[in-house]
Parts: C-alpha cells; structure tokens; sequence
C-alpha cells in the first residue's frame, strides 16, 4: 500500500493560490429558500439527456422523479425538488451544455413530499448492488462539476483498495465543499461508508487542502477529525494537501496521494482507487437517511460583484437572480457572471439560467477583478506553461501544432490530456490564450474523429447496398433465362441475345461501381 | 556457387512474396479512399467515392473534384500523393456545410423514387407509405432532392434539433 505523501512534499506542478479568505464567504451557508419557477434542464449529467416522465400541466411532489434515464444510455433521474405543476417542457440556454429541453415548475406553497422513497435505517447492510441501484436512482452525479453518475461510477468491478474523498477544491474563490465539511462532516462519512460497502475498499482517504498557516488545523480539518473520533472507524484517514490549483483534479489528487499516474484514457480504478467528491457523499447519505433524492447543493457565490458572498443551499433549478439575490444582490462592480470559479468557470449569459447539479460556484466579478484585455504577443518559448502544467504537457509545443492545424501532432503532444485548468495561461507573459486555443483544438479533433467513423458507415452501407442490388438483377436475369429455356430454339435465340447483352451491361455498370 | 544457390532462392522467394502480397496500387486506393468523405454523392463525375480515388490514381481524375471534402480533403490526397494541392475546382460544385435530408412527411406521396436513389440505403418507406430518413445514416449528398416529384426535401444543418 503507498502511503500518502506529506504535505510538504510539493507537486512540480500548479500555482499556489491562497485560500479564499479573502472574499469572505466566512463561515455563513443560508437557505436560498423556493424561488417562484424551477427550471430543470435535462442534461445536468455527462450521457443522453433524460426523458420527461411528466406532461405538461401535471402536479408534481417534492422529491417525485419527472425524468428518466433514456434506456440503454449513460444518464442519470431528474427530480422535482419541489411540489407544483409542470408549466412548460421547452428549450432553455445553458450556459455549460448549450440549448438544452427543459422542465418548468411553478412552484406552490403547500410543499407536499413525494412519498416514492422511504428512509434506510441501515444501508450498510443492503447489498452493494442494492445500494448502487439506489444511488442510481437518487440521480446522483459526481458533485464535484464532473457530472458524471454516481452509480455508474461506482461499479467498477472489484481490485478498488483505496477510496479517496475529494474534499480538496482548489479553484480559487470557491469553498462549497470545505463549508460542507465545515457543516455536515458526519454525513460525509456516512456516506462515504456507504461507498466503501459498494466498493469494497480497504480505506479512505479524506483529501483536504492545507491552511495557510501550516501548523494549526482548518475549521474543516477540525470538523472532520470531531467527527471521525465520534464514528470510530479505523478506515478512514486525513490527507493533508498542499494549497496549489488544481490539486482538486481527480488524476491531480490520485498522483499525489497514491503516487500512481491515471493513463490517457485510463480511469481512477485502473490504479485501484475510486475518487468521489464529499458532496456526492454527502447526497448518497442524505437518500438513504431521509429518502430525499438529489434535489439541492451548496453553492458559493462569490466575487466582488455580489454584496454578501456566501454559501448558499439551493435547489436544483433555482434562478442564478434568486441565489444572488441571497447573497446581498449584486454590488455596484458587478461586471460579469460565471458559472464555476475564476480559473475555469464558463460565462453566463443571463442570470435566468439555473442551478444544476453541477453548479459549485456562482463567481459575479467585479470590475477590478476582471484581466484587463492585453493583446496577445508571440511565445518566446519561456517554457512557464511547461512548467505549470499538472497534465506533464508542453503548452508551447501545442500551440505550434495548433496553428500549423496539425492534427495528427496535436494527438501526439497530448492535447486529449488537457484538463482546461487554465495554468498555462496565467502564466504566460505573452498573453496567450492558450487554454482557449486548446479548448477548440479539442473540439475539431473530436469532430474530425467522428466523421471519420460515419464516413466508415457509410462506405459500407454503400457497397453492401451495391452488392444487394447486382444480387437482384442477376437473380431477374437467371429466372428470365429459366423462363425462355421452355421455348423451342428458334423462339429463343433473339431473346436469349438480347438477354446476354443486358446481363453483360449490367456486369459492367455494377462492376464500375463496386470496383473490388 | 554457394553465393549464386542462395540469391537463387532468395529471388524465387522475392518473386513468390511479390505474387502472394496485394499490389501496393491496391493499398493506395485504399488510403486514398479513407480520406474521401464517403458522402457517394457523384459530383465529382464518379459514381461514388472509391471509384473517384481509382480515378485519380489511373490519373483519369484531378484531385480537385470533391466538393463535400472540400479544402482540407483536397490538401489530404495531396498530401498522400505528393502533390500540390489546388482550390477545387467550381466545375464541380461549391464546398457547403455538412446538411442532412429531411421530408415533409405530410407532403410525401409515397412513390419510392428517392429510396432507390439514396446511394447508403438512408430512407425507408414502401410504396403509398410515407418516407422517412435515417438521420444518422445521412449523408448529405443530395442525390433524393431532384427524383422527388413533390419536393418535399430539404437539407438541413445537422445541429437542428432532432438532426442526427
């Protein structure tokens, strides 16, 4: 078994950055409360959208499910996370995953639960498949931005030795998880007991970033150690991480805690550990103990742009207004909305667009905090980005495969490795915006990728088509000839010419078509 | 004479080597092919997209005639074949976006001609039944839009909702 590394074992990699003190999210987390409308988009999850099991005009409870998995896809259960009735299932803009259909409630005030899910009083002693039906069904999907369902990722066979919790957000500005862990530290283990029972780990690592000051421990430190010393389960252990972006990434995290590189392509459990976020935990503990399906998050909102910056509950489908509005309202600096942290937080169009469940941070710059535009100037092979990039990548190099539109040498470099977290560029002193370029890069080789495969397809619907259709023609010819061979010679012969000439043609043709 | 017995059997069993492996010609078109995007729309005057990467190489053909491909096909084959790459020909169409067909099937009469006409077997539908087409087998080649009696298809971006 590796052992985890001590903390003041740096990566090669990353930027320091310092905890997010500074904008003050403090220690508050507040109840945004139901908001008049809930807009549910139905592809909060990486897989095939869901399908509405509702109709428009249908009452809905809190805690019904109103979407399902679209069969034999990857994909996750929408709920409704609160009573009301369906008003719309239209297209809404989301920010992250473009044009998307969408669920609309209105909600009412009565607030009826559905009564579908009851609570386990002991899930650990359900089956582990039984538990991961059950996540699958709560429309668990990892908390920590990736999206990806729960339940699918917690079956990966069996050789798991190691659990790691992520509780190591690493944008700076946002601190979701760490108020999570603040509040709520026993849900966390409890349902990170639950996943050891799914998984059959041996242990779990609780991956928590370091403070400031290196000696004393951070409020969610303390927390957490409370709550371990309360459940007694010698499975569990702290690791201490160091405070530089992005050690929150799951390959980022595994390589430093367990010293083992994620292949391209690979998957954490190539290395024997499972990584899942402590707010997905959290949601797996809060299903089996109350019976309430994924249907709210915390979410920081943060930024010199928001009054009161703050942690907020929210339930899935709340405007972005609504959780701003929780946090003071914007302020007078207010210049731009982003889903996400400052590093790799995608912009919003509008603040109508609603919470998801991958939503961790509502980042509302302010005027000074915004990069003032600087053209951009040619590299001058400084190699900082080589030196910052937590992938092992040469951003200099990519970039000179990108503009020369190599795609092949793309490939080679690594450019599926990119994990966006935007390193390269603040550190470039040219200015470039290398993750940007990178970003697109992705895109094209994805597209030429796939049309490679349906062009495949459609060579050979193609030459089986052209096959079936000589298959025909000689089949009419031979019975044709069948038919004639009953007359006498003479009555024959003109036909049977003629009849020679065509099948010849056809031969021809056919073969001109489907040469080899 | 030791010397001569062996590079005697090492030329027989060239020559054998040389009759047992395809023809390299054979290997070319293949690649050539792989870089054709297989639309078999014909606009390039073949009837279809390998019989135009033979063409090419029995040097019937320019390599300048795929209008779906377009530039960056233009500069693969060049690439492949060590030539220089040309701006494609007008003769032989205009590069446009990828589009699939769609019909109206509220206008659809049903007569089957664009069925036989779809070169990757896209559309299905009898006769007196409306048709419909495959999405995801589309390939925007364009060769139902002129059969249809009733023009009832249209080509559109594959990003429209419910496109592919």
């Amino acid at each position: 078994m590796n052992h985890p590394r001590k903390s003041s074992e740096l990566p090669e990699w990353g930027i320091p950055f310092p905890r997010p003190v500074a904008t003050g999210t403090g220690l508050r987390i507040i109840e945004a409360g139901l908001p008049a409308t809930l807009v549910l988009p139905l592809n909060q999850h990486i897989g095939a959208a869901a399908k509405p099991l509702v109709t428009v005009g249908e009452k809905v409870l809190r805690g019904q499910p109103v979407a399902a998995t679209a069969t034999g896809h990857l994909g996750s259960r929408i709920h409704a996370p609160a009573a009301g009735i369906v008003t719309a299932i239209e297209p809404v803009e989301t920010s992250a995953r473009g044009i998307a259909l969408a669920i609309k409630i209105a909600v009412d005030d009565k607030n009826n639960h559905w009564n579908g899910y009851t609570p386990v009083p002991q899930p650990l002693e359900m089956t582990p498949r039984s538990i991961r039906d059950a996540v699958l069904e709560a429309g668990i999907v990892g908390l920590g931005g990736a999206m990806f369902p729960t339940g699918v990722k917690l079956n990966p066979g069996s050789g798991i030795s190691t659990l790691i919790l992520n509780g190591a957000e690493c944008e700076p500005q946002i601190n979701c998880d760490d108020a999570l862990m603040r509040h709520q530290p026993m849900e966390i283990l409890m349902g990170a007991q639950i996943i050891l029972r799914i998984l059959e780990a041996d242990e779990c690592l609780i991956a928590i970033k370091q403070g400031s000051d290196a000696g004393s421990k951070t409020p969610a430190h303390a927390a957490l150690a409370a709550a371990l010393e309360e459940l007694n389960d010698d499975r569990f252990r702290i690791a201490i991480v160091p405070a530089i972006y992005p050690v929150g990434g799951e390959a980022q995290l595994i390589e430093l805690l367990v010293e083992k590189e994620i292949p391209t392509r690979g998957l954490p459990w190539d290395a024997g550990v499972a990584c899942q976020n402590v707010g997905t935990a959290a949601a797996i503990n809060r299903f089996f103990a109350t019976g309430e399906p994924l249907i709210r998050r915390i979410v920081t909102v943060t930024g010199k742009g928001v009054k009161n910056p703050a942690n907020v509950i929210a339930h899935i489908g709340t405007p972005l207004s609504h959780v701003i509005d929780c946090a003071g309202g914007y302020s007078e600096s207010a210049s731009r909305l982003v889903l996400g942290g400052p590093m790799m937080g995608i912009a919003a169009t509008s603040d109508a667009q609603p919470v998801t469940k991958a939503t961790n941070c509502v980042y509302v710059a302010g005027a000074s905090e915004l990069s003032i535009e600087t053209p951009e100037m040619p590299c001058i092979r400084c190699g900082d980005c080589a030196q910052v990039c937590p992938a092992n990548l040469s951003p200099q190099l990519l970039l000179q495969a990108q503009r020369a539109n190599n795609f092949e040498n793309l490939q080679q470099l690594g450019l599926m490795d990119c994990i966006e977290c935007g390193c390269c560029d603040y550190v470039c002193p040219s200015q470039i915006p290398l993750t940007r370029n990178f970003h697109t890069s992705k895109r094209d080789v994805w597209e030429t990728r796939t049309a490679r495969l349906r062009a495949r397809q459609a060579e050979q619907r193609y030459s089986s088509r052209n096959q079936r259709l000589r298959a025909q023609t000689e089949q009419v010819d031979t019975n044709l000839e069948n038919q004639l061979s009953g007359f006498s010679h003479q009555a024959k012969i003109a036909p049977l010419d003629e009849l020679k000439r065509r099948i010849a043609k056809n031969q021809s043709t056919s073969d001109k078509e489907t040469k080899d | 004479m030791v010397m001569t017995g062996l590079a005697a059997v090492a030329g027989i069993a060239l020559c054998l080597a040389e009759m047992r492996v395809p023809a390299k010609q054979q290997s070319l078109v293949d690649n050539l092919n792989n870089l054709l995007p297989q639309t078999q729309c014909g606009q390039c005057g073949y009837p279809g997209c390998r019989p135009y990467a033979q063409a090419i190489l029995d040097g019937a053909a320019e390599l300048d005639q795929c209008a779906p491909g377009g530039a960056s096909t233009i500069s693969a084959i060049a690439n492949l074949l060590g030539q220089t790459a040309k701006t494609l020909n007008p003769e032989f169409g205009q590069y446009t976006r990828p589009a699939v067909a769609v019909i109206d099937e509220k206008e659809c009469i049903g007569c089957t001609l664009c069925i036989s006409a779809c070169p990757v077997d896209a559309i299905i539908g009898a006769a007196q039944f409306s048709h419909t087409i495959l999405r995801q087998e589309c390939t925007g080649c364009e060769l139902c839009i002129a059969p249809c009696p009733v023009d009832c298809i249209t080509m559109v971006s594959p990003l429209t909702p419910g496109a592919r």
